[in-house]
């Protein structure tokens, strides 16, 4: 595991770039080998191989034209909360903790196309029926409040003192926590004024109690709770440095999915949160918490795709001792390994593709060929074998996804380990293609894919034979639930090929060995920290973002660098805590 | 509280999921083919195409069980054993459109060329994205509510299924090009979003709301004055904005205590991969939408039923009562989402009675509109248009070809009706846009400076009306 007491800081590699132009990767977000769509074929089905694989990002990063600098890159300065950081922050606020009746009347966001993440905050936005939402859910959190003596008390806390001052610092201190900045005069006389004219709205009702309701549930509704905004405009050398409570919200919705903690707010407060080591601290401070530990499952559950292992269900045909609980069982390995493996322990991205322990049940330890008793519902830590195991890759959950009931399915494995952690551009393939025929009796599950991919004579070989079967391949030796197996169909299992990494071909045996190669590769460890950009931001990443990732991702595979460290130097970084003055033309 | 859109729901106090209670409304003497009821469009979309005669390589020469024997009058004789024979007791008031094909628009992908294209008529933000794509225009739903609804409110986008998968789930209804809409799943949040604020609610909480809005007004003004958002910033400040002033301008319908209560016991089934539970869920979405639409809330509504290839419900055999496999599967007659798995028997007939239960949907919609009395005396069916539509034609092939559009309705007497029109039968030639500009024209929507539309969507896929479908 990572030590992270190495003397490694962005600031370092930064200063050595910054502004200085550097290459681009090619192979982040480019398709290097030819890999684009013919004419589609008007007389046959889309049925085709690949026809589902998931897409391709887009992600308009990687143009190779060497204009790249560490610069803060564009973006909207209004975020409008995720509703998973609405609700964080209205327990973190009122401190009321069941928010799921809150959160119901709150209408789902839709899917965009096209990032990974959700919280795209160019398209989220508040239309007729999420104001109606956020209304209802502000009258009713007001109400809970009401209702509950201890949170009521720890907003408006007992007191001797006059009933103006308690209003005053009432406001004061609400209003601060909900807009995540000191109020202005102006908005703190309104609500002040608004407050003791409160009554009038809640008929029965004590008139503190009225004034407290209506402050909590106006402030609920204001623009400034419901979005993030960064309203600083002042340019210092050809950027725009946020102030430290615009800081202190950019880490912790980053980290915490929640507003900024009492902690984070006295950072703010104090003018501290320029400085990176006490960005550093924080970090470090901030992703021990359980919230942190959240985002940090939360984050590769959305890129790697966790929820969508429940969906697995083999054919009872072909695997009739297969617990009806798989799915379920290979997400919450998955999850355990994140939580356990990568931010208890403080894994790299490097032990994330290598690793040979896992937290099974005694479903996935028969799958994966262990020895030994172990419980139905309750996961235990293992080692499993070196040989055949390397990484979360090589486990049930991404392996039962991406196979159809009853074959493994190369195909869309390639697509998706390709695309996500190599981050090469495949074009989708075009509509109404050939299907595949039948399964021969004498051919093999490699086989039968690579004669309808690879056919010369087809546009399916531009993509498949250089870019996506040889991602897919190396993964044969596992079946449709990801037990191990040497032969198909009565032949040897052929898992070696030659995967597109690092800017060529590299040959690789089986999945270990691609794996491994894929571990020490700088094109993966980029790849990966761009994701990790696109999730604190929001946003796709862009070339301004280039020289962060190519840095970070170079040294997590030079040093090793816990994926924590990678975050904590994230947000040391000078571009995380500014805009772009290109903003403001 | 504004009661104007109450302009036919003369002294109704509530509305039955169970059956419409709408009795209150009288004939007045206005003309039958008055449009005292403004006309409407409320769409279902089913995905996947229908089970038509086709020759796949899995099953093999598969029968017709979708369009009738022949064009013309329909009759019971015409559909004998297909789908449509669902419909039958609303045949004169049916208009089945055969003929309407999508454009071969360069998505990387069948479905989110059907899908993406259904309700916008346009190709993709990006060629060759495949399940990453996005629409490159507003969908009709929108247009119609954004220039036809009071206050240009947003159309009603409803949808029943599990809303994640192909596609991302919820994708025919756009704001503009590349903007998605963000659905109403949960039933539950429909009554919520068409009741607003209750009567009884009302006298007590217009005024605490008011307050509320001045001071986020106030708030909103001083963050929209600022020149140098961006227009990303603008334009989401600008909706939120226009999002309150909708509320404002009064709320309208209710459901009585008892079809609250059987609402609630209904919306947890939105969210289910379940067939049954699917349709149990998009039949309370069109009863809500029969009463948004009866209360004047507004004059547009789309219920997406499933995600882009509806690969993750499992309808049932109502032979059997048994679970099929998941619907992509039956369309593509093989047990996986391409063209690997193996060849489900018999598929091309699940296919079939997949079908008939959205036939039988769509007959719950008709059956709801057509209990709804008017003031004139007719039908609250035949003032508007009710459409059950098909992004794709057929399964497996997916084409774009003949993609099926059934409407109910003839929008107080703009389209033919108790008719099978084939418009055309040239494979492979777009004409899908003429279809949304028909339905548009329909429903009330006019070019710049007058006319009827003629020019929605991608010019590639057709201008102007389908002239031989208008009464």
């Amino acid at each position: 595991m990572y030590d992270h007491e190495r003397d490694w800081t962005i600031e370092r590699f930064l200063k050595g770039i910054a502004p200085r132009t550097l290459p681009l990767i090619a192979a982040l977000g480019v398709a290097a080998p030819a890999c684009s769509n013919g004419d589609a074929d008007d007389t046959a089905s889309d049925a085709s191989t690949g026809a589902e694989t998931g897409g391709t990002s887009g992600d308009g990063d990687g143009d190779g034209d060497g204009d790249a600098q560490a610069r803060p890159s564009p973006s909207v300065r209004m975020m409008r909360l995720t509703h998973q950081e609405w609700g964080n922050t209205i327990q973190d606020l009122l401190g009321i903790q069941d928010v799921a009746p809150l959160l119901a009347v709150l209408r789902a966001d839709p899917n965009q196309s096209g990032f990974v993440f959700d919280n795209n905050y160019e398209s989220l936005s508040v239309d007729e029926a999420l104001w109606n939402g956020y209304r209802i859910a502000a009258a009713a959190a007001a109400a809970a409040v009401l209702e509950d003596g201890t949170l009521k008390d720890s907003l408006f806390p007992p007191s001797a003192d006059p009933l103006e001052t308690r209003i005053a610092a009432f406001v004061d201190a609400f209003g601060t926590s909900a807009f995540r900045r000191p109020l202005s005069e102006t908005e703190r006389a309104a609500y002040i004024t608004r407050f003791s004219e409160a009554s009038a709205y809640y008929p029965d009702t004590d008139p503190t109690d009225a004034g407290i309701a209506f402050t909590i549930d106006s402030m609920l509704q204001s623009p400034f709770f419901v979005y993030r905004i960064e309203q600083s405009e002042q340019v210092v050398d050809d950027s725009i440095p946020l102030d430290d409570y615009e800081i202190a919200s950019r880490m912790s919705y980053f980290l915490l999915d929640s507003m900024p903690d009492p902690a984070l707010f006295a950072r703010a407060e104090a003018g501290e949160l320029s400085d990176p080591a006490v960005r550093r601290q924080e970090t470090q401070r901030l992703l021990a918490t359980t919230r942190g530990a959240d985002t940090m499952l939360s984050f590769h559950d959305l890129l790697l795709k966790f929820e969508s292992f429940e969906a697995v269900n083999p054919s009872p045909a072909f695997f009739p001792d297969v617990s009806p609980s798989l799915g379920v069982d290979a997400r919450t390995e998955a999850e355990l390994f994140i939580r356990e493996l990568i931010h208890a322990d403080k894994g790299s991205l490097k032990d994330l593709l290598t690793s040979t322990e896992s937290y099974v049940n005694a479903g996935l330890a028969e799958i994966y060929g262990l020895a030994g008793t172990f419980s139905e519902t309750e996961f235990e830590r293992v080692q499993l074998d070196p040989e055949r195991r390397l990484g979360l890759f090589t486990r049930t959950g991404y392996l039962a996804h991406n196979a159809s009931s009853v074959n493994p399915d190369p195909i869309h494995r390639g697509v998706f380990l390709a695309t996500k952690m190599s981050c090469l551009g495949i074009s989708a393939p075009p509509d109404d293609i050939t299907p595949v025929p039948p399964q021969a009796d004498d051919k093999t599950n490699r086989e039968m894919v690579e004669s309808h991919t690879e056919d010369p004579e087809t546009v399916c070989v531009q993509c498949h034979k250089p870019l996506i079967n040889p991602y897919g391949f190396p993964f044969e030796n596992y079946d449709a639930i990801g037990a191990w197996r040497d032969t198909d169909n009565g032949k040897p299992v052929d898992a070696a090929t030659e995967p597109f990494i690092g800017g060529e071909k590299v040959p690789v045996a089986n999945a270990n060995e691609l794996m491994a190669t894929m571990a020490e590769a700088s094109d993966v460890h980029r790849c990966y920290v761009k994701h990790w950009i696109e999730y604190a931001y929001g946003r796709n990443a862009t070339e301004y973002d280039t020289p962060t990732y190519d840095m970070l991702g170079d040294a997590s595979r030079s040093d090793d660098l816990a994926v924590e460290t990678v975050l904590v130097e994230l947000v040391a970084s000078p571009i995380f805590v500014s805009r772009a003055a290109e903003e403001l033309q | 509280m504004t009661t104007n859109r109450r302009n036919f729901l003369r002294g109704v106090g509530g509305f039955s999921l169970a059956l419409p209670l709408l009795e209150g409304l009288r004939p007045n003497t206005a003309k039958a083919r008055d449009p005292d009821v403004p006309p409407f469009a409320i769409f279902i979309r089913q995905a996947n195409g229908v089970a038509c005669a086709q020759s796949t390589d899995e099953i093999g020469e598969e029968p017709e069980r979708f369009w009738p024997t022949t064009m013309g009058p329909l009759t019971s004789a015409t559909v004998a054993g297909r789908a449509l024979d669902e419909l039958t007791e609303h045949f004169p008031r049916l208009l089945v459109v055969k003929g309407v094909n999508g454009t071969n628009f360069e998505y990387g992908d069948g479905h989110a060329r059907g899908a993406f294209q259904g309700l916008t008529g346009r190709g993709p933000t990006q060629p060759n994205q495949g399940g990453d794509s996005e629409a490159s225009g507003e969908s009709l739903d929108h247009r119609i509510g954004r220039e036809l609804n009071p206050e240009g409110r947003d159309s009603l986008f409803l949808y029943t299924g599990r809303n994640s998968g192909w596609l991302g789930g919820a994708c025919i209804s756009y704001r503009d090009a590349g903007v998605r809409r963000a659905p109403l799943h949960d039933p539950a949040l429909v009554y919520q979003q068409i009741m607003g604020l209750s009567g009884d609610q009302f006298a007590e909480l217009a005024a605490r709301q008011q307050s509320v809005n001045d001071l986020v007004r106030d708030q909103f003004a001083s963050l929209l004055a600022n020149p140098k958002l961006s227009s990303n910033d603008q334009q989401r400040l600008t909706l939120h904005f226009e999002a309150i002033r909708d509320l404002e301008a009064g709320l309208m319908c209710t459901l009585g205590e008892q079809e609250l209560m059987a609402l609630e016991g209904l919306t947890g089934q939105h969210n289910s991969t379940d067939g049954d539970e699917v349709l149990a869920a998009g039949r309370v979405h069109l009863d809500l939408a029969a009463l948004a639409v009866a209360c004047g809330y507004t004059r547009s509504v789309a219920l997406q039923v499933g995600n882009g290839n509806d690969g993750d419900t499992n309808y049932r055999d109502p032979d059997t009562n048994l679970p099929m496999e998941n619907f992509h599967y039956i369309s593509h007659r093989r047990l996986s989402h391409d063209s690997e798995g193996s060849v489900i028997p018999g598929s091309d007939l699940l296919h079939h009675k997949i079908d008939r239960q959205f036939a039988q949907l769509f007959k719950h919609l008709v059956d709801r509109l057509a209990g709804i009395d008017t003031p004139n005396g007719g039908k609250l069916v035949d003032c508007g248009v009710s459409v059950w539509y098909n992004d794709l034609g057929n399964g497996p092939g997916h084409h774009p070809n003949s993609t099926p559009y059934i409407v109910a309705g003839g929008a107080n007497g703009f389209l033919k009706q108790g008719e099978a029109i084939e418009v055309q039968n040239t494979p492979w030639v777009g004409n899908h846009a003429m279809m949304l500009n028909t339905l548009g024209s329909a429903v009330g929507l006019r070019k710049t400076g007058g006319g009827f539309l003629d020019d929605f969507g991608d010019p590639a896929s057709g201008t102007g009306l389908m002239t031989e479908l208008l009464a």
